[in-house]
């Protein structure tokens, strides 16, 4: 197969340069869908009456429609929504320069936030309810028998499937390159518009992605036993 | 942003018309995955030779990197490959080369659903089976098989869910589903109503995944018939 | 009068658990509480520190009125801050250490500055044998040990009564002594405690007055040697032979 190899090698450090745009996304991406979860979570598990049935709706038909369409959506959506705030509190609005990272994020941010929804629901359901009936025993208000010993688990309890939200936001970032993103796959395929090299830049963001998968599955299992180190069945003493 | 509004109805017929190309191009990688991935959860299930180490690469590359660059990589590395033999695959459809980057997604995916399900099935059950006479096959098919499908069933029908979605991107390599006539009616209209046409497309898929999930939960009660407990 | 209990009803899925229930408790008292399984006694219990309030009645504590019906959440926190509960399940904070299961209530409920709280915990610990093990998380620890910190946790907030629901019913049998032990030290200080056990050797030599309870309503009250060797009441005679048909060494 006659690849040229030495344009690979020589791609790999341009390609690198965007990883710290995906990371970027999916962090970013995370953090919000995390708080939209959140948010959600609490509609349901509250159960605030009208709320609730919105939350589980919206939820519902966010998780049944491809994330491209909603990245496209949101591209084209977004622009028309921020051009409504122009001139509130000072805010200029730049047609000329819009941020398509942002774009992304807002599509990225609703569509996991969707998914982990639920896991922020499961995993408090899973604590023990006795924890915060001994929580509420020794005198502690809800808020604080929530803070200090429901949530810490809930957390822990969650972790792996976070952990396998992260790994999928990773990989999905590389549906933003069709929206005008610069990150991984965009640059990958940009570097390669002076020799035609296509499938070269594609192998190369391929074993950058690979790579990063790995590590950041390796990292996220040492995480997650770390945290979990106390959820442990009771040995026989 | 409200200009073009009238294009949600209006595309809808349009869009529509293609939903068989979008389950033709969700029905055939699940039937050759389901049986693909069942081969490689085989093979990880069985001895570390080399075959195993060969496969547990293939799957950790196609768990390990984004679905997009699988299809771009099929579309413009199969045929380099097919180069080496001498056979020009240029013109083959570009459907083709999204099935086969789907496959061998969907099934590594689907082998390790099935993977985790074989190790939570309760073995007992196959000591049993074998005590009763069955063969290899036998036990495999009437005793390990039905188990591991009922404790695979709920990741399955989020991989089935997933892969319906990820039709949608089969439109950047030049596939027309619905997702890709959506695409052209957006190029046709350019500048407005796009939102639109997109609201178009986001219901279809919608109410397509709407009915995998009534197919996938009959599908589990029908696994499940035998655990009704004492009533 | 340390407790006091008025007109306690409450009703379960259509079902009524506790049909009007009065009970009044000196300081100091040992009570313990008998009953099959479904008779409503760790139902009321809970109705107590209002985990799981009673539909109607009132629940006084060392002077502390709250009505079931118009509880307010903080009158419950009053509440609950003169009660500690032992669990039958123990439910030590799975995420702290078992010193910080004791400290926790005394650090973030009672602001008892930390080393002070910590010094006392360590107290409690060494009374049960513990204190080696302060450092262990629950899910390396015994039932038994686990539910001597749980009493440890209940004692470290000086409650003006402390309630025991089922203490021991989750323990191997080669742990329920340990427990009991425990229990007895703890009665043994003269705080006032209700228990509701299956343990008859334990109402019969540490309870102050026994209650049988059946059907949500108490059957029968007295002291131990009346009811466990004198029971008028046919339903309490039923019950305790047939508890103590399995008890063929005890000797009334």
């Amino acid at each position: 197969m006659n690849l040229n190899y030495q344009f690979m090698i020589e791609d790999i450090p341009v390609v690198l340069s965007a990883l710290p745009v995906t990371l970027a996304l999916t962090f970013v991406s995370l953090f919000f869908a995390l708080v939209v979860a959140v948010l959600f979570g609490a509609c349901i598990l509250k159960r605030i009456p009208l709320l609730r049935q919105l939350v589980v709706a919206l939820n519902t038909f966010i998780k049944g429609v491809p994330l491209i369409v909603q990245l496209l959506f949101c591209y084209y959506a977004l622009p028309y929504v921020l051009q409504m705030f122009d001139g509130f509190f000072g805010y200029e609005y730049n047609p000329r320069n819009p941020s398509y990272f942002g774009f992304a994020v807002v599509a990225l941010a609703m569509n996991y936030g969707a998914y982990l929804t639920d896991v922020v629901v499961s995993s408090y359901r899973a604590v023990d309810r006795g924890q915060l009936e001994a929580a509420y025993s020794i005198g502690m208000s809800g808020l604080q028998a929530h803070v200090r010993i429901v949530i810490p688990q809930a957390v822990a309890i969650s972790f792996p499937n976070l952990a396998n939200y992260f790994m999928w936001l990773l990989k999905a970032t590389s549906l933003a390159s069709v929206v005008n993103v610069f990150e991984l796959l965009a640059t990958a395929r940009a570097s390669t518009a002076v020799n035609y090299a296509i499938l070269e830049g594609y192998l190369v963001a391929a074993g950058i992605y690979w790579v990063v998968c790995i590590l950041a599955e390796r990292g996220l299992n040492l995480l997650s036993r770390r945290m979990n180190r106390y959820q442990k069945e009771p040995r026989a003493v | 942003m409200w200009r073009g509004h009238e294009l949600f109805i209006t595309s809808l017929p349009s869009l529509v018309e293609y939903i068989p190309v979008t389950l033709f191009y969700f029905l055939v990688p699940t039937a050759i995955s389901m049986v693909l991935g069942t081969v490689i959860c085989l093979v990880r299930v069985g001895k570390r030779n080399l075959l195993y180490w060969l496969v547990s690469l293939f799957v950790s590359f196609f768990r390990g990197t984004p679905g997009l660059v699988q299809i771009y990589l099929v579309f413009f590395g199969l045929p380099e490959i097919f180069a080496i033999f001498g056979m020009n695959i240029n013109r083959w459809d570009a459907g083709i080369f999204y099935v086969i980057a789907t496959c061998c997604n969907f099934s590594s995916f689907v082998s390790e659903a099935l993977r985790g399900a074989y190790g939570a099935i309760d073995k007992d059950q196959i000591e049993a089976g074998y005590s009763i006479g069955y063969n290899r096959w036998q036990c495999f098919w009437y005793v390990t098989a039905p188990l591991t499908l009922q404790v695979a069933l709920p990741n399955l029908k989020n991989l089935e869910i997933d892969l319906l979605k990820g039709t949608a991107v089969a439109y950047v390599i030049g596939v027309v589903d619905v997702m890709g006539r959506a695409d052209k009616i957006i190029a046709l209209h350019r500048g407005y109503g796009q939102i639109w046409i997109l609201l178009a497309a986001a219901v279809i898929y919608f109410l397509i995944n709407v009915v995998i999930e009534l197919v996938f939960n009959l599908l589990t009660e029908y696994f499940s018939r035998y655990e009704r407990g004492l009533t | 009068m340390m407790l006091e209990l008025k007109n306690i009803k409450k009703q379960l899925g259509g079902k009524e658990i506790l049909k009007d229930v009065s009970l009044s408790i000196e300081e100091g008292e040992v009570v313990v509480i008998l009953g099959p399984s479904g008779s409503g006694k760790t139902t009321l219990l809970r109705t107590i520190n209002f985990l799981g309030p009673a539909d109607s009645g009132t629940v006084s504590i060392d002077g502390l009125t709250v009505d079931s019906c118009r509880a307010k959440r903080s009158e419950v926190q009053e509440i609950r801050k003169k009660t500690a509960m032992v669990f039958q399940h123990y439910n030590l904070f799975r995420n702290r250490t078992a010193l910080k299961n004791v400290t926790e209530g005394m650090v973030r409920v009672q602001k008892v500055p930390k080393k002070e709280a910590e010094r006392r915990a360590m107290e409690l610990l060494e009374n049960v044998n513990l204190a080696d093990r302060a450092n262990a998380y629950p899910s390396q620890l015994s039932g038994g040990q686990q539910q001597r910190v749980g009493i440890c946790r209940a004692l470290a907030l000086n409650p003006k009564v402390i309630l025991f629901d089922e203490p021991t019913s989750a323990l191997d049998p080669e742990l329920v002594g340990e427990v009991l032990a425990t229990m007895r030290a703890v009665a043994a200080t003269g705080i006032t405690m209700i228990v509701v056990t299956h343990e008859i050797s334990f109402a019969k030599e540490v309870a102050d007055r026994v209650l049988y309870m059946e059907g949500g309503v108490i059957v029968e009250e007295g002291v131990p040697k009346e009811i466990l060797e004198n029971p008028k009441d046919e339903k309490t005679i039923r019950f305790l032979s047939s508890l103590l048909g399995e008890y063929t060494d005890y000797s009334i």
